[in-house]
């Protein structure tokens, strides 16, 4: 029984080692360019604490790799021996000793980096509580309501409220910190801070069934002034609109069924969907999923569950004139 | 019992399998099962590759629309579900109920009658998993089914099909750890201690020991959310006391020493195939052993590292960090015994030792962003995305599915007496490694970017759709090398080169015998002094070896196994040694063929349909006869031929029917109470979990259970107890009269019990439907009512015995029937006794 000779083998092996390693410059190489949602580029204390702490732990598990990799095929290529030089020792300090020193030293760092994403009490508080594919926002002291959209002070510490009005989700802004779930039986805590304004992605990240991939949410952060006004237009008491064109859509809103479902402050109090309220100054629909525009607006008042199977609004079959004046009414609600 | 053919004919055709299709169901041998048992887990492996590259077309491109988000959903769950709970750890249990018996040197495992059951409970349970598709109910709750989401209000009847499957599939899981444990404790040859016992045995050791202490944990979990399902049980309904986090914690207090589960026995693969290829010993044996005890205690204090974005205290939860630290330590050391092993051995690159090289590479970076992911500030960012899904895939395929392939490959000869091939397998190799790389490497990737798991598709903006690309073209190229190895193997199987019974040169007990082995394994029991035996034949030049313990110690090991040479011929038995020294200490009746367990399987087949058609009255109807199949089971005694069984005890000087820690009976009823504990923990730590986090307590007012009758109530079990220790004192005085009293008092103040009990439920002014409070109190009560109802019918059974048969006390099926019931008596008291404190007098207490 013959077998492929030890350096026939061994050069295979080579190249196996060579073909993955090119595999791992591929990886390298999509580090470039601009990505939403990547941790690595972050925007927070939380975010960059734990981006820091991933490329300390790349380098030293890395090394640990590739220590392990080359004390594997030196063990490979050296001279043949009948007994093996190695012994308990070497396994004790290769495999425990030197391995406890890495590990309690990141365990170490870990702590510290733990420690430091503590919440402080000066914090801005917001309660988000998620639905069965979109999330509710409120701001308890200003009795502001909206929904997949979180607008936040920059440079300031949030704490976000979160629970679940259904099932099990989860909330996660990948550019500012980690993620926490929202669950139906008790409140969670997370605390995010936004260094600079700017508009960041949020998803929900635990697996809701149908359209989770769906489930997403835009972080707004503004100079502080400018989160202010933005929130005393929002708390702003609403009047009925004078244009007649608004009028004839808040008509249609009030006829068509939409008043069973959604909340517009003032004008109805629907419990099942999204608060409307803010929706035209919103930079999506469908908790992340579309742009918001007339054109997409319209698509989704139509039939929403040809973008968002499943979700919990049905299809409509209103007048196209109607449709268009209820659209614009929806844009007007800033 | 036949007087013709020599004793040698005789032997071989007590040993053999009787023919035709119904000797094919019939079948109790461990090798055919266990062979049944790979060859059903790797088609299940087979499906759920398929059902991977659906998905990984579906995410090839973002924004793709080839999958609804509900098919998707569907896929990933049967995925996950298919290779977690039908391939994997069947196929570990397959690979050991076929190779354990041959390396320590037994005819069969302990319970041959129990591996088939275990067999057909695991392929029923598959197909009821499967049917689901047939029904257009698949359930997409993910392999985790987390709470409310899988519950009765957000989940079709896909769950109920996924709940009921995945229980006949536990309990396969379970018989067979106990099979493995009790095999491997009790059933080694002469002379093997536990230091001599190969690597593999103390990794299927282990292992089935770790199953015993969480597969059941599952099993109540997925009980508990069936009745939750079926009956309003509330227990995962926040709305009404209930909690989801609880699912949480029964789930992963399972499913993380589930995956070590399946890691440790593919560790044990490496571990007998490097020496062989290196031709040495291994290196640091006692260390590589206790790195494998400290991962089987240490996995146990892990589960909570899948919870770490669940908003539990982050101290506490930081403590799982470090114990998740330290079990890679474990997995570490064994890394670096075999690297020593390997040192200047310039081993033959066979085609497992090829398959072990790409194992290191792969798994080494597995084990190496497992402790990334265990970091828990780490974890908050990674967490359900496919960084970890990259992780898991890294240790799984490379950490387990490598092994099992190496093993495959090795020991194929010995299964098929033909030798695997070169050259395909060798592409394969290559496929596999490549294609693995290419696949899951752009995946950690793409989770640092922010891509989550379980998403049918992906933005374009999230700029992730190149590194899909390539990883969707690997999982390609990995599928292709899969392909190409089971079909070589299969091929060869066939085909190939016909092999020697030692083609590798290989120190173990299994290359002793032919390849395949013959029907009895072993004619004459092996006697082992070493952990090589085979190495050690070879040089010492023959069969006699120098055992621990001098020469006469030898002398005796080899007096008992030339007397056990092709014995008994008239009926299956293997030695019964010493759990830690093997010295001899009985011989063990094994049953040959019966339809018996098949019977049994599609009893509780029928049950499963019946509940999964709402139809609960016939379900429970059928359990009776399952139960009766049961009684008649135990009421059967080993048929042994008379004349052989005298001549066999005056020459080896070991009793052939035995009873207590010499029977392999005690031990099975031993780990099935360690199973009903586990089970009946967990159902304690659930009272008090709901409890913790719970205002009030009885929730939403409802009244503590009234004291009245209550302790009367229990006071009968306790008294039942009593009875039970009178008649034992009254046997062992050789009273017949105190035995009969004892025992009938047992069952008149177990009945009492039973009848008190149920009044007890009833006369309470709520359903368990009411909230999470009522439906622990009353799923503990029923718990303890179903273990004292067995255990009633199990004393009737020996009542029944002692009146009807003329046997004498000192019969050995008699005293392993009495020790046997009496164990479980004592385990219902005290089940009952605690429900009773727990549910009666804690909340007035405390």
């Amino acid at each position: 029984m013959k077998d492929v000779t030890a350096v026939g083998g061994l050069s295979g092996f080579r190249v196996i080692i060579g073909a993955s390693l090119l595999t791992a410059g591929a990886l390298l190489a999509g580090c470039a360019g601009e990505r939403p949602r990547s941790i690595l580029d972050p925007v927070g204390p939380g975010a960059e604490q734990i981006a820091s702490l991933w490329w300390q732990m790349l380098l030293v598990y890395g090394s640990i790799f590739a220590a392990t990799m080359t004390l594997l095929v030196l063990a490979l290529l050296v001279r043949r021996r009948e007994k093996s030089p190695l012994g308990f020792r070497f396994v004790f300090t290769a495999g425990v000793v030197i391995p406890v020193l890495a590990l309690v030293s990141m365990l170490v760092v870990a702590l510290k980096v733990t420690g430091s994403l503590q919440g402080s009490s000066e914090a801005l508080r917001l309660e988000v509580i998620s639905h069965h594919w979109w999330f509710e926002v409120n701001y308890p002291d200003h009795e502001v309501t909206d929904a997949n959209e979180i607008h936040i002070p920059a440079g300031r510490q949030v704490r976000f409220e979160l629970t679940s009005a259904g099932v099990v989700h989860s909330f996660w802004v990948p550019r500012l910190g980690g993620k926490r779930d929202l669950l139906p039986e008790h409140y969670t805590e997370l605390h995010l801070q936004a260094d600079q304004p700017g508009v960041y992605h949020g998803t929900c990240t635990e697996y809701c069934a149908g359209t989770h991939a769906l489930m997403g949410f835009r972080l707004v952060a503004h100079e502080a002034e400018e989160f202010s006004r933005w929130l005393e237009r929002a708390a702003r008491p609403r009047t009925a609109p004078d244009d007649p064109r608004l009028k004839q859509g808040q008509k249609v809103f009030m006829t068509s069924g939409c008043a069973g479902c959604h909340t517009i402050r003032g004008v109805a109090r629907g419990r099942i969907g999204p608060d409307l309220t803010l929706v035209g100054a919103r930079q999506t629909l469908g908790a992340g999923t579309l742009e918001n525009t007339n054109g997409n607006l319209a698509g989704w008042i139509a039939n929403s569950q040809e973008i968002k199977p499943g979700n919990r609004m049905p299809r409509s079959f209103i007048e196209p004139q109607d449709l268009h004046a209820l659209v614009d009414y929806l844009r007007s609600l800033q | 019992m036949k007087a013709n053919g020599s004793i040698e004919e005789r032997f071989t055709r007590t040993w053999q399998s009787l023919p035709g299709i119904s000797g094919w169901i019939a079948e109790v041998n461990n090798r055919p099962l266990g062979l049944r048992y790979m060859v059903t887990a790797l088609a299940f492996f087979s499906v759920a590759v398929v059902m991977a590259l659906v998905m990984r077309i579906q995410l090839a491109v973002p924004d793709n629309t080839l999958l609804d988000p509900d098919t998707y959903n569907a896929i990933f769950t049967m995925h996950g579900s298919t290779m977690l709970y039908l391939f994997a750890v069947p196929f570990v249990e397959g690979l050991g109920l076929y190779l354990i018996p041959l390396m320590i040197g037994s005819r069969d495992v302990a319970f041959p009658r129990l591996t088939a059951f275990g067999y057909w409970m695991y392929l029923f349970g598959g197909l009821v998993i499967f049917s689901s598709f047939l029904f257009g109910e698949v359930p997409a709750a993910g392999w985790t089914a987390y709470t409310p989401l899988s519950g009765p209000q957000y989940s079709g009847s896909g769950v109920d099909f996924w709940l009921l499957g995945l229980g006949l599939v536990e309990i396969a899981g379970i018989t067979a750890a106990i099979e493995i444990v009790v095999t491997i404790l009790k059933l080694r040859a002469p002379g093997m201690a536990l230091q001599h016992m190969p690597l593999f045995a103390w990794t299927y050791l282990i292992s089935g020991f770790m199953i015993l202490f969480s597969f059941p944990v599952l099993l109540l979990a997925t009980l508990l959310l069936e009745l939750d399902r079926a009956f309003s049980f509330q227990f995962f309904n926040p709305a009404l006391g209930g909690s989801s986090l609880l699912w949480q914690h029964l789930f992963w207090w399972f499913g993380h020493p589930e995956v070590y589960i399946i890691f440790l026995p593919a560790t044990g693969v490496v571990s007998t195939i490097i020496p062989v290829f290196a031709r040495r010993r291994i290196v640091a044996y006692p260390l590589i052993l206790a790195a494998l005890l400290i991962v089987g205690f240490v996995s146990f204090g892990l589960w909570t590292h899948h919870m770490f974005t669940s908003g539990i205290p982050e101290l506490p939860m930081f403590f799982f960090t470090a114990a998740s630290f330290m079990i890679s330590l474990a997995a570490g050391v064994q890394i670096f015994a075999w690297i020593a092993t390997l040192w200047g051995s310039r081993p033959r690159f066979s085609v497992p030792m090829l398959y072990i090289l790409a194992f290191f590479f792969i798994f080494v970076n597995g084990g190496l962003t497992g402790v990334m992911v265990a970091t828990m500030p780490f974890d908050w960012q990674v967490h359900d995305t496919t960084f970890v899904v990259a992780h898991f895939h890294d240790v799984l395929i490379g950490g387990a599915v490598l092994p099992f392939l190496a093993g495959l490959h090795f020991w194929l000869p010995k299964i098929t007496g033909r030798m695997g091939g070169k050259t395909w397998d060798r592409v394969a190799i290559g496929l596999i490694f490549i294609g693995f790389n290419c696949t899951f490497m752009p995946l950690y990737a793409a989770g640092l970017f922010g891509l989550r798991r379980r998403v049918y598709s992906y933005p374009e903006e999230m700029g992730v759709g190149t590194l899909n690309l390539v990883s969707s073209m690997g999982a390609g190229v990995l599928a292709l090398g899969f392909a190409v190895a089971l079909l070589s193997l299969l091929w060869h199987a066939r085909w190939g080169r016909p092999a020697q019974s030692d083609p590798w040169q290989g120190g173990t007990l299994e290359w002793s015998v032919t390849s395949p082995p013959p029907p009895y394994g072993f004619r004459r029991p092996a006697v082992v002094a070493d952990r090589y035996p085979q190495w050690l034949r070879e040089t010492a030049g023959g069969p006699a070896t120098e055992p621990d313990g001098g020469d006469d110690y030898s002398k005796e090991l080899n007096r008992v196994a030339a007397v056990m040479d092709g014995r008994p011929a008239g009926w299956r038995a293997t030695l019964v040694t010493d759990g830690t020294n093997g010295r001899p200490q009985a011989v063990q009746s094994l049953p040959g063929p019966t339809l018996l367990p098949l019977w049994i399987a599609l009893v509780l087949l029928g049950a499963t349909i019946f509940f999964l058609g709402q139809r609960y009255l016939a379900a429970a109807a059928v359990t009776i006869p399952a139960l009766a199949l049961i009684a008649w089971w135990a009421t059967q005694n080993p048929v042994q031929d008379r004349q052989e069984a005298e001549e066999l005890t005056a020459r080896l000087k070991l009793p052939l029917l035995t009873s207590g820690r010499l029977s392999t009976g005690w031990w099975g009823t031993v780990g099935m109470l360690a199973v009903l504990t586990t089970v009946f923990g967990a159902l304690i730590y659930s009272y008090f979990y709901l409890r913790l986090y719970s205002d009030q307590w009885p929730q939403a007012d409802l009244p503590l259970p009234q004291l009245d009758f209550a302790p009367l109530i229990f006071a009968l079990l306790a008294g039942g107890g009593v009875a039970l220790a009178f008649s034992s004192r009254g046997w062992r005085r050789g009273s017949r009269p105190a035995v009969l009293f004892g025992l009938a008092a047992a069952i008149a103040l177990g009945l009492g019990f039973i009848a008190g009990l149920v009044w007890l439920l009833l006369v309470e002014p709520f359903l368990p439907s009411a909230n999470a409070y009522a439906s622990i109190f009353f799923t503990l009560h029923g718990f303890v009512l179903l273990v004292t109802l067995t255990g009633i019918s199990l004393l009737i059974g020996v009542l029944i015995r002692v009146i009807g048969k003329d046997e004498p006390f000192s019969a050995p099926r008699l005293m392993l029937w009495l020790q046997n019931s009496e164990m479980l008596w004592y385990f219902a008291v005290a089940a009952g006794l605690a429900g009773f404190t727990i549910t009666y007098l804690v909340p007035r207490l405390l």
